[in-house]
């Protein structure tokens, strides 16, 4: 028996939208809350980029060569690092350079171009690897969608584009009973080695970890690592005995979401060692876990999309009501005029394109969603507007601008 | 159980608007309880001074009798049984306001006969004080006569006449605040009235509010303890919710509409700005102004001074069928007001499926929460939901559709259910108990 665990988080700020008026249409071409995202980067960096990668090179160098994990970055994330607060890009270089740490391939804007268009999703992929290439080093083979979107169709593009393995989420309607830590494949893309995010384990860490009505509060990494080894040991013995956890989480559950005072720090600190105690489990990277799926292993069918948001876990987090849906339709209908204004004015082409994908990043139409919004759910705990409504306001009023800017029919009060 | 208390709970009943006759939401209101109460099993006595004079009788269908009683259409749905509800009117010269405002207007049961907007002065009489007094005397005077497990009074009016009846039958109090003087004046408050109205809610039992936000007024002008004050909301008119009329360029004008009275709370002035943000850049939008009040003259020239007086229409005060079919033509409704104990025109506009910007001073907002809010303050950010409204028909769509869903849950019902719980908790009157022991 053995089992495989693997560590990915999630970085990603978006370029946050600054109040926007529909009486700048056509004055101002200045759209994104510099103070703000400048801010919250930088917050995020004290609190949790610059302590955690800290700490997470300490664990490295204390269980060399036992101890891996990964990364996925997004390119305004780089960005915005580059510009706010470069010394954290130069802490994430320090682990690179460990050689224990692996970057995931994903698109630059965090988008949901998968779902919209093809080849804007290639080019956001070609993008993301071009920025991680600039600030950090190449990504690997294994690639993660926005949010972890994935379906037949989003498998096929990225199995085109040439990669081993897709990290999904492990939503039990997948798996039709079957266990989550076995090895897969994709029924669309078999050359594409399947890793799903252990959700139980993963929001264990992430969600569930200060939560004192948990049962299991207060979560230590004694108590973690045996869960994990009893997963281990509950591996069927056929198919070599093997098996994977996928513990997907976004990187700011360590000191942003879960504060440093809920000992979240100290929880991980102990954690490869508890862990690395039971001969059965060891650390690998995405890389690694995917070249370990056998070429004929069982295959997973995804014909409506997943995602790791919410209970749902789909994509209603981003098109569930009609404003959203009407605005991504809107963001992406835009494709061929900012593409066609690029070839025309080489000059302003960069600037617009940007824009535009800034715009596609997937937290504007997030910030628009209305589900369990009495609830004062995450979307609102997240989002910089008082209402989705007023997010939606915000976000065609800057679409608005733009669609002008690149002359593209715009829809007129009159 | 004693012979007593195997009767349906009596409860008497103080109001000064009752449709068809009202100016405002608290008749309706007042109605909606009312009816709440009897559908729950209670005998409602709904009493409110009655202004005698032209049209009056014509317009209540009675014969000129003083004091009399009208077995009362229920609520449709409790049809069938007859209803408890009665109606006693006791002669009294009142007004409702303590400034002239809008005009007593016929309801859509009326039929005939109309009295003129503009007359409330005539109407209402103008010694307040002395109307409130006569109202008091006249109400307990006729306690004496009848038997009621408690009295139940709708806003301040009448609760000196509350105050009194339940003295002299020794019965419990119940005041129900819609708006509180704050809510009406603001900061001009008459402290005559705020002192009626602090010293009865002081005196009551219990009393309920229409909203979190006034009963954080209640909390905060009078010092009540929160303990005593119950959140009872409105609801809108029926339960049913009629199919929504459709949205969209062909089926609505660009209309913008402002509906209440016209006074400082309401704040008129502050959609008339915003409408000068929109006008800029929506070449067709109109900006209907609906109500009357004594800021009229001063919004004219406030419209002049901001270069839209050709984009603003002050249509009056509308009769409730009238404001209906002017919603359902409508792109939007704002309700701008400075201080807004409820606002029941919300839940009318999205009934009619029209779309709403709520003030974040208000009650409403409480209840449809999921909504298009704004700060009366915030004239541009106003501007560009307006705008925003009128340009992309999925928003408006949305907002409807939520709004209405959040509209469903509410009925007058679950608000007289609410009511009834407090009647029990502070009182020991159970009047679901009482009412099927009536019956066996």
């Amino acid at each position: 028996m053995s089992l495989d665990v693997c560590f990915y988080f999630q970085v990603h700020q978006p370029w946050r939208l600054r109040p926007y008026a529909y009486r700048e249409v056509g004055r101002s071409h200045d759209y994104f809350d510099d103070r703000a995202n400048a801010e919250i980067l930088r917050r995020v960096a004290r609190k949790c980029y610059l302590p955690m990668n800290a700490l997470l090179e300490q664990l490295i160098a204390r269980h060399r060569p036992h101890f891996r994990v990964s990364f996925s970055i997004t390119a305004t994330a780089l960005e915005q690092m580059a510009a706010f607060a470069p010394e954290v890009l130069v802490s994430f270089r320090r682990l690179l350079a460990t050689g224990a740490v692996e970057l995931l391939a994903e698109t630059s804007h965090h988008s949901l171009a998968a779902l919209y268009s093809p080849r804007e999703f290639a080019e956001q992929v070609r993008l993301h690897r071009a920025a991680c290439r600039r600030w950090l080093g190449a990504p690997g083979k294994v690639f993660r969608n926005t949010e972890l979107i994935a379906s037949d169709a989003v498998a096929a593009q990225v199995a085109a584009l040439g990669f081993d393995g897709l990290c999904i989420e492990g939503a039990d309607r997948l798996f039709g009973g079957r266990r989550v830590t076995a090895p897969y494949r994709f029924a669309a893309a078999p050359a594409l080695a399947a890793l799903p995010r252990h959700y139980r384990l993963s929001d264990d860490i992430a969600f569930r970890f200060s939560d004192r009505r948990w049962a299991d509060w207060p979560l230590d990494a004694e108590r973690y690592a045996e869960w994990l080894h009893g997963e281990a040991a509950a591996l069927p013995p056929q198919a070599g005995g093997r098996g994977f956890v996928g513990l997907f989480m976004d990187y700011e559950t360590f000191g942003e979401h879960q504060w440093a005072d809920t000992g979240i720090f100290d929880f991980m600190r102990a954690l490869p060692g508890e862990l690395l105690k039971h001969q059965a489990c060891r650390f690998v990277t995405p890389s690694q876990a995917a070249a370990r799926v056998p070429t004929d292993a069982a295959t997973l069918d995804l014909p409506a999309p997943v995602s790791w948001a919410d209970l749902e876990r789909d994509t209603s987090a981003w098109d569930g009501n009609r404003i959203q849906q009407a605005a991504l339709e809107a963001a992406f209908a835009l494709e061929p005029a900012v593409r066609d204004y690029g070839v025309r004015h080489a000059a302003d082409a960069g600037r617009v394109l940007e824009d535009w994908r800034r715009l596609l990043t997937s937290d504007h139409a997030y910030y628009m969603s209305t589900k369990h919004w009495a609830d004062g759910d995450v979307h609102q705990y997240f989002s910089p507007f008082d209402s989705p409504y007023d997010a939606y306001i915000n976000y065609m009023n800057v679409l608005a601008d733009l669609a002008q800017r690149v002359g593209a029919p715009v829809a007129s009060p009159a | 159980m004693s012979m007593m208390n195997d009767r349906p709970v009596r409860v008497l009943m103080l109001g000064w608007e009752y449709p068809p006759r009202f100016v405002g939401g608290l008749g309706k209101a007042s109605q909606g309880i009312a009816r709440g109460l009897a559908d729950l099993g209670a005998e409602v006595s709904f009493v409110l001074p009655r202004f005698r004079g032209r049209g009056e009788e014509t317009r209540l269908r009675v014969g000129g009798a003083r004091e009399w009683l009208l077995e009362h259409r229920a609520a449709p749905r409790a049809a069938a049984a007859a209803t408890p509800l009665r109606w006693l009117d006791v002669a009294a010269r009142l007004r409702p306001y303590a400034r002239p405002q809008a005009a007593v207007s016929p309801g859509p049961r009326a039929g005939r006969g109309t009295i003129e907007p503009g007359d409330a002065e005539a109407l209402y009489g103008s010694d307040l004080g002395r109307e409130v007094a006569r109202f008091a005397e006249r109400v307990a005077a006729m306690a004496a006569r009848l038997r009621v497990d408690l009295v139940h009074a709708h806003d301040w009016m009448t609760f000196p006449a509350a105050l009194a009846a339940a003295a002299r039958l020794r019965v419990p109090l119940f005041l129900h605040v819609h708006s509180t003087e704050y809510d009406r004046s603001g900061e001009g408050a008459d402290p005559a009235i705020a002192a009626v109205e602090r010293m009865a809610c002081e005196r009551a039992d219990h009393v309920f509010a229409v909203s979190d936000y006034t009963r954080g007024v209640l909390v905060s002008r009078y010092g009540l303890d929160p303990a005593r004050v119950s959140v009872v909301y409105n609801a809108p008119d029926a339960a049913e919710l009629p199919p929504p009329l459709p949205l969209g360029p062909g089926a609505r004008q660009p209309w913008v509409v402002f509906l209440g009275r016209l006074a400082f709370q309401k704040g008129p002035d502050h959609f008339l700005r915003a409408a000068a943000g929109v006008a800029r850049l929506h070449p067709r939008a109109r900006f209907l102004v609906c109500g009357s009040g004594d800021m009229r003259q001063a919004l004219q020239a406030l419209a002049a001074e901001l270069g839209i007086t050709d984009r603003v229409e002050f249509r009056g005060f509308l009769a409730p069928g009238a404001v209906e079919r002017l919603l359902a033509r409508s792109s939007l409704l704002v309700m701008p007001s400075v201080s807004e104990p409820f606002g029941l025109v919300a839940l009318e506009a999205l009934r009619a499926g029209t779309p709403v910007v709520l003030s974040r001073q208000s009650g409403v907002r409480e209840v449809i929460g999921r909504s298009l809010q704004v700060d009366f303050w915030d004239h541009a950010r106003l501007a560009d939901q307006i705008l925003a409204v009128l340009r992309l028909p999925v928003l408006a769509r949305q907002l409807v559709e939520e709004g209405r869903e959040q509209l469903a849950r509410l009925s007058w019902d679950e608000s007289a259910q609410r009511v009834a719980e407090a009647y029990a908790r502070v009182a020991g009157i159970d009047v679901a108990a009482r009412a099927q022991g009536g019956a066996a």
